[in-house]
């Protein structure tokens, strides 16, 4: 039976106070966050005698004759919890009593924001700002109930979120985005964390505007036991299975914790999308004389999953569903896709605690990120484009160029799918790959049938170190400093290798595009040329050989920061700072034939002063009213592809690239009065002088181009409201409402180039100052029952609401090289305006039942079904594509646009999740 | 709490077992023969009834007419490939020649055609449902057009190349497949029957200019839309200095920053010496050499004024949407086709 007991170690460790008569005292967290926990009945058994615990989570019981007792922790959406304890003549501080979430957690991975391809030369990860929740209880529902619609906190985008892990920073040093990824599937063994809201101070660092999360990976804070858990569905994966095991704090100082998952298979809805997945993770930690803390903790998550991508209105509408996915095609009897994520990037960190006094607190951490990150992309040297949704393949190409027949039949074709038109044709690829033998060809590079199709994996394998050194003090007056040093050294090897040459012999390695405007002169379109002038000729790759591009990012950042936190009275207040400086450049690898003199060895340095000061102002007014308001001013190091013209060709920087500097204030009123919790928020929000670079190849100029925008200033600004209320015997009202409105609060600078020559092409602004900022919905709302059973019966419904989603925007379109003398000026509004989606709402609920086996086990089951009404028309994001169609059709020559594409929620799907715990 | 282990077990052994990138290379594609056709009930028709009945489908046309013959009848014809568009010079084209009827055409597809049809392979053309058509004096085979300013058009849809075009034998080039024409037969062995051929002229020689003969423009010139140069216009007074087969110039964008990209068509003039006949503009012997600005070769010289080449070329016409002021124009697949005695 004591099995079943859980003893907080800490409380272990507490020295007992002095007291004036036998009791026991502590505060009760949640585990997510250790938030404290108000309202938890506290009852002393056999005696029966019980408190309930206040604000703070603090709870107090006096006057208990010495013995031993078990002493039970209950409240609603919490296990409830029995913990032996030894009640002697003093009063003991058992310290933190944590309560673990009763129904398993709607946690989140990042399977649910499946991977979009976008026309960008972006293929960095874009995750929303938050996959994990705070207990406060706006951010709970707007971090899950909201996600469906790729929503973000307060429209930042992810890279404006700080996530640690036991106070490493792990953000994505390239760019900026949350690195959720790095743990796929491993929820229960990361499920630990410290959260820091939105502008508030972090013991860890003073984060940003999206607030901090922290997970802690010590083995001696998780909970001791055994999990396993089998999923299905149909949204993400068909089946998921993870176990982990913790051993608890043992008595010879030693903890450990051991976790792994798998997650397989596709969804639904969307062919050639699946995951094959793992996840591993191992920690183990030691404790010496009390005071010292060693933790080493090894995580990874061996990923290999296909993506999707959008498509135009016209292609869903031949096809008859909004979930068509170009990105695949038939072999072998199997469905094959060409935009697969391999990724295997595993983390080591370890961390040093030293206690040095019950007021100092010394930590030491390093980390060390390694492996590899690929993405694949069919591709090809010459020959009609392969993409099944190719814009010239579709009808609407036909009619344009006055086909009225053949658009019709292609529409035929498209919607019967004859002869497999909705696919890539790998048998096709593969036939002509092996017809190759061309003598020209034999007598360059030898024997061989030379590959026009082949499959490419793009990498950014990073190594990425890191190391932090940070104190914690509590002065007598309860009052924190903290403050600490940070260093990091990344390096991110981008480069380009053959995966799969399909039915060919070899890849000729050179520049198709320069190849093209340079025929003439061989040395021009050689990608390396030492190669070519050593060995005459461009290389002949095979399968795993590095292709196309090959150099370093290298960043160096450097960090110190200091916070003081203090009461006064009902006012609490934090106050932090930080200042650092951050280092990139581009190391090239290969000389490049167009750019000989500019592309291998380093590029020139750019150097930032960085820095960040934060203001937390809190005043409870009573143990029901609290007003809060936080303000920060901090500059930022531009991102690495934001910083160079064209880095997988040359070391020529961005032209007036600068620091990015944010201004972020908002004002917060809390409300609790009993289990009901209350809280509304205001925000504002200035980020100056972005910057970024686009590549595509240009339809106007007729050549691939970059284009840069330096000067992208944003505004954000709404409000945000939440409220839970316990209605009667378990059923409990919930409800959110996000209202923003997310602007580019500039006209930014341009200058596009041409790839080929760095020639300028265009320069001027880019018109969309007062144009919305895209990717999330600026108008969420949630109204949510919940109901709990004295039996442990979970059932939840929840009707969402979004508006006021746009459309990501081309900067192209929004130029003046696009507008031609003659253009009406309804012709230039049209090319200009930015589409905004139909609102829409949806239903989701959820059901799920704990067992208590003979007190010892947990076993229990949580089925989740979203977008009841199966709506599939509701559009979740989408992006203009670059290129331009020049129209001469009329008198006068202009442009428009190429149709957008979009992607759309998915119908009805469920999540059903077993799981076994003791 | 064992049976629960080895459950879990099984399940992630049986659903782990990742095999989603274990696929089967397929084999060689098919390779096509007339029995295939013949199967289907098609009828044969070789290249040169098919241009006869293109001209019986329309009686009193002149090479400058938009006409055309929609094929309606289950017939079939084949021919080997004979030209290259690897080079980026023919674009989308594909010159078929049927050596038991002597005649050639073009068949009118997508980009690189090299790739799927290369010299020497037997090409066979289901002819229902396609149309042959007439340009300038040049007769393709393509699909029905949505421009009345053109009789065929280009086969964009991949399902109408599936289902018309198919590959056949890989065969050797034969040197009866390339017509050859020397100083001494070029007025007997060369007729519009011819079009679409493979030639091979010997001893031709380079004249840059000057000459009395052709276009208005001086030989070589450049031109892009309805822009044209040659050595008299400004800025490109010295052609004849560098001279190449086709022309790339990036210019400042008129008015604004940045630069304006064309590519320019080029046109060489090779001559067998002989200006004596006179029927307009055209005179047995002279040919154009017309190269595209996108061609790999662009920027590779024409041999100079007076050099004695053998020049193996796609023999094509052009007329004026009349028919008249008639020229000949070669098209190479590569420069190497170009041999400088």
């Amino acid at each position: 039976m004591k099995r079943i007991y859980l003893i907080l170690l800490l409380a272990l460790l507490a020295p007992p106070l002095f007291a004036q008569s036998g009791g026991i005292e502590g505060r009760v967290v949640s585990r997510g966050g250790r938030v404290p926990l108000a309202g938890v009945r506290v009852e002393l058994q056999p005696l029966g005698a019980s408190v309930v615990s206040d604000d703070e989570g603090r709870f107090l019981l006096e006057h208990i004759p010495a013995g031993d007792y078990a002493l039970r922790f209950e409240t609603a959406e919490f296990e409830p919890l029995t913990v032996a304890v030894r009640v002697g003549a003093t009063l003991r501080d058992i310290r933190q009593v944590v309560l673990v979430p009763d129904m398993p957690r709607q946690t989140l991975d990042d399977a649910v924001f499946a991977e979009f391809d976008t026309e960008t030369a972006d293929d960095a990860q874009s995750l929303p700002t938050s996959l994990a929740a705070s207990k406060d209880v706006f951010d709970n529902i707007a971090s899950y109930k909201f996600s469906e619609m790729r929503f973000n906190l307060r429209g930042y985008d992810s890279q404006y979120q700080d996530v640690y892990m036991n106070g490493i920073p792990l953000n994505d040093a390239v760019t900026g985005y949350t690195p959720w990824s790095l743990w796929s599937g491993l929820n229960d063994a990361v499920r630990n964390q410290e959260i820091t809201r939105g502008l508030g101070v972090s013991e860890v660092g003073l984060g940003g505007i999206g607030g901090v999360t922290n997970i802690l990976t010590a083995p001696s804070q998780m909970r001791k036991g055994l999990r396993v858990s089998l999923a299905n569905g149909n949204a993400m994966y068909r089946f998921r299975a993870m176990a982990t095991y913790a051993s608890g704090y043992q008595d010879n100082g030693w903890s450990y914790v051991f976790s792994l998952s798998t997650r397989q298979g596709g969804n639904s809805y969307v062919d050639g999308v699946y995951y094959n997945a793992y996840g591993y993770f191992g920690a183990v930690e030691k404790r010496f004389a009390d005071r010292h803390r060693l933790t080493l903790t090894l995580l990874g998550a061996p990923t290999e999953r296909g993506a999707q991508q959008a498509a135009t209105e016209e292609v869903y509408d031949l096809v008859g569903n909004h979930y068509y996915n170009p990105n695949w095609g038939w072999q072998d009897g199997k469905k094959r896709n060409a935009r697969v994520r391999d990724s295997h990037e595993p983390i080591v960190v370890l961390n040093y605690t030293f206690d040095i006094t019950e007021r100092w607190r010394l930590s030491l951490a390093t980390s060390l990120r390694f492996g590899q990150n690929g993405y694949s992309a069919l591709t090809w040297q010459n020959g009609p484009d392969p993409r099944p949704d190719y814009y010239r393949y579709l009808p609407s190409y036909f009619a344009a160029d006055g086909d009225r027949r053949g658009a019709a039949w292609q529409a035929v074709y498209w919607q019967a799918n004859y002869l497999d038109i909705r696919h890539f044709d790998w048998d096709g690829m593969y036939e002509t790959n092996g017809m190759q033998h061309d003598p020209i060809d034999a007598a360059t590079y030898g024997p061989g049938r030379r590959s026009n199709y082949m499959v490419e994996e793009r990498h950014t394998d990073q190594l990425d170190w890191n190391f932090v050194a940070s104190f914690a003090h509590r002065f007598r007056n309860d009052s924190r400093l903290n403050g600490g040093v940070g260093l990091r050294r990344n390096r991110t090897a981008y480069y380009s290798e053959v995966k799969d040459l399909l039915g060919g012999d070899y890849w000729a390695d050179i520049d198709k595009f320069a190849e093209r405007d340079f025929g003439s002169d061989v040395t021009a379109y050689q990608n390396n040329l030492d190669y070519y002038e050593k060995y005459g000729h461009a290389h002949a790759a095979r399968t795993g050989d590095k292709i196309s591009y090959n150099y370093y990012a290298h960043l160096i950042r450097a960090r110190g920061w200091l916070s003081y936190a203090f009461n006064v009275g009902g006012l609490a207040v934090a106050l932090g700072a930080e200042a650092g400086y951050a280092s990139l450049w581009r190391e090239g690898l290969w000389r490049k034939g167009l750019f000989a003199d500019n592309s291998k060895g380093d590029s020139k340095t750019l150097r930032y002063f960085t820095y960040r000061g934060k203001i937390n102002l809190a005043y409870r007014f009573s143990g029901a009213h609290a007003i809060e308001a936080n303000a920060v001013w901090m500059q930022e190091a531009p991102r690495f592809q934001a910083a160079f013209v064209s880095p997988r060709t040359r070391n020529t920087t961005t032209p007036g690239i600068d620091a990015e500097r944010v201004l972020g204030v908002d004002l917060s009123y809390d409300l609790r009065i009993g289990d009901a919790k209350f809280r509304v928020s205001g925000y504002y929000t200035r980020i100056y002088d972005q910057s970024k670079v686009i590549s595509y190849y240009d339809d106007v100029a007729a050549t691939y181009t970059n284009f840069v925008m330096t000067g992208v200033d944003k505004l954000h600004f709404g409000l945000e409201a939440a409220l839970s209320v316990p209605l009667y015997r378990g059923l409990t009202l919930n409800g959110a409402v996000s209202w923003g409105q997310y602007t580019y609060d500039s006209n930014p600078e341009y200058l596009q180039t041409q790839d080929n020559s760095g020639d300028i092409i265009s320069a001027g602004r880019v018109y969309w100052k007062d144009l919305r900022v895209e990717s999330t919905p600026q108008t969420a709302v949630n109204v949510g029952l919940s109901y709990r059973t004295r039996n442990n019966i979970f059932l939840s419904a929840d009707f969402n609401y979004y508006n006021n989603m746009y459309l990501s925007m081309s900067p192209v379109y929004r130029t003046d090289a696009v507008i031609t003398s003659g253009m009406a000026a309804e012709d230039v509004a049209r090319l200009r305006r930015q589409e905004k989606f139909a609102a829409a709402h949806t239903l989701n609920a959820s059901v799920g039942k704990n067992w208590y086996i003979r007190r010892l086990y947990t076993l229990g089951f949580s089925l989740e079904v979203k977008n009841i009404l199966n709506d599939q028309d509701i559009r979740t994001g989408g992006y203009e594509q670059t290129r331009l169609r020049k129209n001469n059709e009329t008198t006068v020559t202009s442009y428009e646009p190429f149709d957008a594409k979009y992607f759309y929620l998915f119908g009805t799907t469920y999540y059903l999740n077993l799981y076994f715990r003791f | 709490m064992k049976r629960i282990f080895q459950c879990f077990a099984v399940a992630v052994l049986l659903l782990s077992a990742g095999c989603y990138n274990d696929y089967d290379a397929p084999g060689p594609g098919r390779v096509y023969t007339d029995a295939d056709f013949e199967a289907e009930g098609l009828t044969y028709i070789p290249i040169r009834e098919v241009k006869a009945r293109f001209r019986a489908a329309n009686p009193g046309m002149n090479d400058g007419s938009v006409a055309s013959w929609p094929i309606e009848e289950p017939l079939y014809t084949r021919g080997k490939v004979v030209s290259s568009d690897r080079a980026g010079n023919i674009y989308k084209s594909l010159y078929i020649y049927d050596a038991g009827s002597g005649s050639a055409i073009e068949l009118k597809l997508t980009s690189g055609n090299y790739l799927f049809h290369p010299v020497g392979q037997i090409v066979y053309v289901k002819l229902q449902g396609l149309v042959v058509g007439n340009y300038r004096g040049m007769l393709s085979i393509g699909s029905a057009s949505g421009s009345a300013a053109y009789s065929n058009d280009n086969i964009e849809s991949s399902v109408v190349r599936a289902e018309h075009i198919f590959r056949g034998e890989q065969q050797a080039m034969l040197p009866s497949d390339t017509l050859v024409v020397t100083p001494q037969n070029y007025r007997t062995v060369l007729s519009d029957d011819d079009l679409g051929r493979l030639v091979r002229f010997e001893g031709l020689y380079s004249r840059f200019g000057k000459a009395q003969w052709g276009y208005q423009n001086l030989f070589p010139n450049y031109f892009a839309n309805s822009t044209s140069y040659d050595a008299t216009s400004p800025g490109w007074e010295d052609i004849d200095e560098w001279a190449t087969w086709a022309a790339f110039r990036r210019e400042p964008f008129p008015g604004g920053e940045g630069f304006v990209d064309t590519y320019f068509y080029g046109s060489a003039w090779f001559t067998y010496g002989d200006l004596s006949g006179s029927y307009g503009r055209y005179t047995p012997g002279n040919y154009v050499v017309r190269t595209s600005g996108y061609s790999s070769f662009r920027d590779e010289r024409i041999p100079t004024d007076g050099t004695q080449v053998d020049l193996t070329a796609i023999y094509t016409k052009f007329t004026n949407g009349s028919g008249g002021n008639v020229s000949y124009q070669l098209t190479l697949c590569s420069a190497r086709d170009v041999e400088v005695k």
